[in-house]
């Protein structure tokens, strides 16, 4: 694996430079480099992977730290990434499981029930509405990202964006049943699931896929082995336009690098935001990209415990969900809203280690805890050291009731409010998904009206990543799209 | 048994049958208007309130009255005349800080800058977009033949608009809580969130409605909505149709997989090939029709059974006192709503059956612009509240009424020791009187899928797309089943 | 942490264990059954040629009992109901509100308002509202098991085993045998009978039935024979051949596409989705109809082409041992059905001939063989 530094990357010329070396950008990358194009990656941290790099947060223990999963890299990306070649090997879907104290409730991928059918018409939706991005990248004319719209087919799933979630959970079965879709689905967000448009949320995304070690190395393996060059520790920090096209990518250090095509994965706001001066933006765009609404919901709690936790080996591989209770979100959702931390905060828990034993010591394990509902900044300030202290014990409070004596085997627990998530990710307002999951916000209107190609209004400009409709609902799909249109721009002479 | 032969039968003399059945009646058909309870009018209703007190229960203004009704039926002829032509908007917030909203855009600019000069900056391009809009979608509320394609940058706001809520547009334009809650005050009815999709478009509806000329107005008229009740009903007689009160109807009869006419409750069928429902679509399919006769399919996607609804309260008050803070006209629709936020926990706390903490309710004062509603020197207040839950006990019907005294009494001071009496209306009080809203709001459809059900020969004359006193269900149907609707 | 199973074995799943060979099991309707006990194409060999025993348990059944179940029924089946005396069934379709095939069934009439629906595919939520706008509240039958006993000896069999199976075609009739409850019925698609039997009874019913076989050679046949019975005799199945119609207001499958338009009554209105029904009749362009190979090997799912252009598309496919080649039931346009017609479609690889090949097929009537006659033997 060849890495610049930045001293190398100065005064190097590109045809395509991507910013930000997580799955999209990666997987674009790889397929930049294979289309003959002389590409780089420009990634802020040390390490690529994005989402899917993992921390040690305490010695010899490591997670995710900002979600445990991201979204399922269809088939199509993985075969034409080669990432079997490169060692990878997926986990298969992950069971649900929800806790209370008396009793529990599976949802298991392969057994039939009313919420795995649930769960696998929402996978086939994705699906569907995965390949519906794909034809409509490729079909002429190209359509620019806030362009004219013309009338187009409804998108898979698009009745979805009627309809409130809780209908579609109750048809699950009896109240834990509904209890526990809500859990699932809600993961990480603030949404109130009896407000029309909330069924939005069983989409983003349907299928997961667990980040593993290796997923990372993998993705980076596959950019650099097809050619396409890695340069990390660099931040972008300008794009430079010349007469109104890409011409330069210019970095933290000074230096700059040409290029013709910039594909940026960062979330759309920070894309436009602070990529560009306020005024070298169109009006409209700049009005549009504003109205984009970003903001996190989700803290993110890394445990390292002395033992594994007290659980049958089935239930270790599982997404817990803790006590789920259905009318928790709906109030959750509006005290977010308000700028208020939950009392109890709605909670699933992964024993990371038992899915991937390589994350912790032998004997020990990693518990990570994704809380929903909290908000980015609270009404009445920031997050102080003593009210992350408070989250946090009542958190580990909270995990405590469903497995006794998880607390007494505690070494370290690292909390991540939305700002942590926002600093650590470069995710605007803390939002891992790239976007507020609302029915203005999915399909054809993610980031905006006629944003299905990964082209933007500004020439040579692309988009990819969780602020597209692709990137929402698929790990890789946005960057092998943006990597095709780049391509297909750059041979033919376009103006994109 | 007997049976008596109709060209038409209208069931319920709200003023969707009451202009279904002048419109039938005009182009000479016989016309049956059959009215369970023992008043016409349905939700256009005033009611005594102590000696000398009248307030309007129902409706408390006019903003949807379609002009064309009131011009072809001459409703002015029957008795309709407006004391208030454009009743201004004014969002009453905290320490007197309000958001007036007139016609005129300057004064409404001026009143705004008291809140947040960014938000008096920005409202005339809003107003300006918000009404053009309005204009460029009237004709595919307003005619029963599908629209011409609009202009591409209407078209464009359009689509975008079908997906965004009110919270969303409004926050994206205004930064003053009050502003955007008194505004999106109108994007609660029949019980949507102003965070759902599509209700940024509940607001383009009512700006797209016309009252005495004025585009986007809520109205008064003499005598307050009842008496366009009366106005209809007179016209009606005028014409020839033949109004019985007292009879409810039991069901729609059927004659080879069509409507035939209807069977009252007293056993009296009445034979008409036309036949027109100013009830729900849920109750009209559900109850009226045979079981199943409109598609089992059809059956399961009518809307379920309200969880919110609102809630009525009529004051009779011994004065009035005045507004705290800055100046606002007494004529107005005033709106009391502190932010969007509070709003969204409302809707969530009434869902779940409770009370919300904050209440965002609607208030007029109708004697300010007809003195004769009340003794003299003397007032009625008629307040709406919204959202509550559908259910309310005793006890928080109590609780209501003097929250909602309290949150009166702090915009004007002194009102709570002003309350003569004051009647409280819960949901199922007012479902029971009028019968449910039920309709869901539906402006996505055209009329024909408004009004058309899946039995030919019957027809919905009061689906409105959004619930409000207006007469238009009621001419289309009328023009569409003459017509030979498809 | 204790949870309902979501498979379940049928009440005759102790006997079926003991003589299946090769632990061939498949699941259908959520129940456990033998795929083959040793060789379906025996077993089928068998339907035809003595009697055979097979575990019809997983058939979806409904109660629909009370005031207003003829009303209902007839606003729900495309066939009139009320004429039904009791102890009779007939076989119809219901139908989504724009004429898309929902199910089939046999609806059998127990009393003045008792009635039973047995059919292959659930469909309770929908029926269950339905029901519901009649003040309705169907029921499944629960705990109960099914076995069906089909073959040239089939009656001779069951008056062995002491039953009374002097029964009209769609007929019914419960009787008590020897101590216990059952149902003995004529409703299946293969000339044979029916006998239903309390859960608990499930035993008591195979031995007794395998005993007074035993002269005639019956021997128990699993799910694949009874699949190619079915193909043989023309009857396509849902979930196997087709999907049924599950979305609301589609108004595919229609009845004339999947060959079952002779389950709708002309003369009869006001069932639903009956405007959606007349327009199909007029509009579908799709016809249920019977392939042969030259061959042996079969080719289920395949399209068909006739002059290198599409017409229709192979459904479930088998080898065939009473015809000893392979057929299919297929989907073809209007203008090919013409029996005698050729087509061809391409062969899946197999392990005799690992490449693709082309094969020319003829069009046949349906059924390619009528259903054993039960009183022949």
């Amino acid at each position: 694996m060849r890495a610049l530094s930045c001293a190398e990357g100065r005064g190097l010329r590109y045809d395509a430079c991507v910013i930000g070396a997580g799955a999209d950008g990666l997987s674009a990358a790889a397929m930049l480099a294979r289309a003959g194009l002389k590409t780089v990656v420009v990634e802020r941290g040390e390490q690529p992977g994005g989402r899917c790099a993992l921390r040690e947060f305490h010695p010899g223990f490591r997670a995710a730290p900002f979600t445990d999963s991201i979204a399922a890299i269809p088939p199509c990306v993985f075969r034409a990434l080669d990432l079997a070649r490169h060692g990878l090997v997926l986990p298969p879907p992950q069971a649900s499981l929800s806790m209370w104290p008396d009793r529990a409730h599976w949802i298991r991928p392969h057994r039939p029930s009313p919420a795995a059918a649930l769960a696998q018409e929402m996978s086939r939706l994705s699906d569907a509405a995965i390949a519906r991005g794909r034809d409509d990248a490729a079909a002429p004319p190209h359509r620019p990202l806030f362009g004219r719209a013309p009338a187009a087919a409804p998108w898979p799933g698009e009745d979805l964006l009627a309809q409130p979630l809780a209908e579609r959970a109750r048809a699950a079965g009896d109240t834990d049943a509904m209890a526990h879709v809500l859990a699932a689905a809600l993961e990480g967000h603030a949404i109130d699931p009896d407000l029309r448009g909330s069924a939005a949320a069983l989409l983003a995304p349907a299928a997961r896929c667990l980040i593993v070690p290796g997923l990372a190395e993998a993705l980076a393996a596959a950019a650099t082995g097809a050619g396409a060059e890695l340069m990390a520790g660099a931040e972008a920090t300008e794009v430079r336009l010349l007469k109104d096209r890409v011409a330069a990518l210019v970095l933290a250090d000074g230096g700059a690098i040409e290029t013709r095509a910039v594909l940026s994965t960062l979330d759309l706001k920070r894309t436009f935001l602070t990529l560009f001066a306020w005024d070298a933006l169109p009006k409209p765009l700049a009005g549009r990209v504003q109205a984009f609404r970003m903001e996190g919901a989700c803290a993110r709690l890394l445990i390292a415990l002395d033992r594994p936790p007290a659980l049958a080996p089935e239930a270790m591989r599982a997404g817990i969900r803790v006590a789920p209770d259905a009318r928790v979100f709906a109030d959750a959702a509006a005290a977010w809203r308000a700028g208020m931390a939950p009392e109890r905060p709605p909670m699933t828990l992964r024993v990371v280690s038992a899915v991937a034993p390589a994350l912790a010591p032998a004997g020990k394990a990693v518990l990570t805890a994704t809380l929903g509902a909290i908000p980015h900044r609270l009404f009445d300030g920031a997050w102080t050291n003593e009210r992350r202290e408070k989250l946090r014990d009542t958190a580990l409070a909270m995990i405590d009731a469903v497995l006794p004596g998880t607390r007494d085997a505690v070494l370290a627990a690292e909390l991540l409010v939305p700002a942590d998530i926002e600093e650590g990710l470069g995710a605007t307002g803390g939002d891992v998904w790239g976007g507020e999951i609302a029915a203005d916000q999915m399909f054809a209107m993610r980031p905006g009206l006629g944003a299905a190609a990964p082209r933007t209004p500004v020439g040579g400009l692309y988009l990819a990543g969780g602020s597209t409709a692709s990137g929402l609902l698929g790990a890789g799909v946005s960057g092998t799209l943006a990597a095709e249109a780049i391509a297909a721009d750059l041979k033919n002479g376009r103006r994109g | 048994m007997s049976a008596r032969a109709f060209d038409a039968v209208v069931v319920g003399a709200g003023v969707g049958g009451l202009t279904a059945a002048c419109y039938l009646a005009r182009s000479g058909r016989k016309v049956l208007l059959a009215e369970a309870r023992n008043r016409l009018g349905g939700r256009c209703e005033s009611i005594a309130l102590g000696e000398g007190f009248t307030a309007p229960l129902g409706a408390h203004e006019l903003h949807a009255l379609d002009p064309r009704v009131a011009r072809e039926l001459k409703l002015a002829r029957h008795g309709l005349k407006f004391v208030v032509r454009g009743m201004a908007l004014a969002g009453l917030g905290h320490g007197g800080r309000h958001a007036l909203i007139v016609r005129d855009v300057r004064d409404t600019v001026r009143n705004i800058a008291s809140l947040s000069r960014a938000d008096a900056d920005a409202w005339p391009a809003f107003h300006a977009e918000l009404f053009a809009l309005a204009r460029a979608l009237r004709p595919r509320w307003w005619e029963a033949r599908p629209p011409k394609p609009l202009a591409r940058r209407h078209q464009e706001v359009f689509e975008a608009l079908r997906h965004v809520s009110a919270a969303a547009w409004l926050d994206s334009r205004f930064e003053s809580d009050v502003l955007k809650a008194t505004l999106a005050f109108d994007a609660t009815v029949a019980g949507y969130s102003p965070y759902e999709p599509g209700s940024a478009l509940l607001l383009v509806w009512r700006a797209a409605q016309e009252m005495c000329g004025l585009q986007g107005v809520s109205a008064w008229p003499m005598g307050g909505p009842a008496a366009l009740a009366a106005a209809l009903a007179d016209a009606a007689k005028a014409q020839g149709v033949e109004i019985r009160t007292g009879a409810a109807v039991e069901h729609v009869l059927m004659q080879d997989e069509a409507a035939a006419g209807v069977a009252l409750a007293s056993g009296e069928s009445i034979a008409a090939p036309l036949v027109f429902s100013s009830l729900s679509r849920r109750a009209t399919l559900g109850r009226l029709a045979p079981a199943g006769a409109c598609g089992f399919e059809t059956l399961a996607a009518l809307a379920h059974e309200p969880v919110t609804g609102e809630a009525r309260i009529v004051l009779a008050l011994k004065s009035l006192p005045p507004f705290n803070g800055m100046a606002v006209p007494a004529t107005a629709r005033f709106v009391l709503a502190e932010r969007l936020e509070s709003q969204a926990a409302a809707w969530s706390a009434a869902h779940a059956g409770r009370l919300p903490d904050e209440l965002t309710l609607e208030f007029v004062i109708p004697t300010a612009a007809e003195a004769s509603l009340a003794p003299h020197g003397q007032h009625v207040a008629s307040v709406l509240v919204r959202p509550v839950p559908a259910a309310m006990s005793a006890a928080m019907k109590t609780q209501l009424t003097a929250r909602v005294t309290a949150a009166l009494d702090a915009q004007m001071s002194g009102l709570a020791g002003s309350v003569a009496s004051a009647e409280t209306f819960t949901p199922a009080e007012l479902a029971a009187r009028y019968g449910h809203p039920g309709n869901a709001v539906d402006i996505h459809s055209n009329w024909n899928q408004r009004i058309m059900t899946t039995i030919p020969g019957l027809y919905l004359c009061g689906a409105e797309p959004v619930p409000a006193p207006s007469g238009r269900a009621g001419r289309i149907a009328a023009a569409l089943a003459l017509g030979g609707g498809k | 942490m204790s949870e309902r199973p979501f498979v379940l074995a049928t009440p005759f799943h102790v006997r079926a264990a003991a003589l299946n060979r090769d632990n061939a099991w498949a699941v259908r309707n959520g129940f456990t059954l033998s795929a083959a006990y040793d060789d379906a194409g025996d077993e089928a060999l068998a339907a035809r040629q003595r009697v055979v025993l097979a575990d019809i348990s997983w058939r979806w059944r409904l109660a629909v009992e009370g005031g207003r179940a003829v009303e209902f029924l007839s606003r729900l089946l495309t066939r009139d109901p009320a004429k039904l005396e009791p102890g009779q069934a007939l076989k119809a379709l219901w139908l989504g509100d724009k004429g898309g095939v929902r199910g089939a069934c046999a609806l059998a009439r127990y009393g003045r308002e008792s009635f039973r629906v047995v059919s292959a595919a659930e469909d309770e939520t929908w029926i269950f509202r339905a029901a519901a706008a009649f003040g309705l509240a169907p029921a499944p039958v629960a705990d109960e098991g099914g076995l069906a006993i089909v073959g040239p000896y089939a009656r001779a069999t069951l008056a062995a085993a002491g039953l009374d199976a002097d029964l009209e075609p769609l007929g019914f009739r419960k009787l008590f045998w020897r101590g216990l409850d059952v149902t003995l019925s004529r409703w299946g698609e293969h000339g044979g009978y029916e006998i239903w039997c309390q859960s608990d009874d499930g035993l008591a019913v195979w031995d007794r039935l395998m005993r007074a076989g035993g002269d005639f050679g019956i021997q128990a046949a699993g799910l694949a024979a009874m699949d190619l019975l079915d193909i043989e005799g023309g009857v396509a199945r849902p979930g196997r051949d087709y999907l049924l119609a599950r979305e609301a207001f589609a108004a595919s499958p229609s009845p004339v596409a999947l060959g079952l338009e002779r389950l709708v009554d002309d003369g009869w209105k006001g069932f639903n989705g009956r405007e959606g029904w007349l327009r199909s009749r007029l509009t579908e362009k799709r016809r249920l109809a019977g392939i042969v190979f030259e061959g042996e090997t079969p080719a289920p799912f395949t399209p068909l082409l006739r002059e290198g252009s599409a017409i229709g598309h192979a459904l479930s496919s088998a080898y065939s041992p009473a015809m000893r080649r392979a057929v299919a039931l297929a989907q073809v346009d209007i203008s090919a059905i013409a029996p005698g017609t050729v087509l061809s479609l391409t062969l899946p690889p197999g392990r005799d001939l690992p490449e693709l090949r082309t094969a020319q097929v003829r069009v046949a009537d349906l059924p390619f063989l009528k259903p054993p006659d039960p009183i022949a033997g």
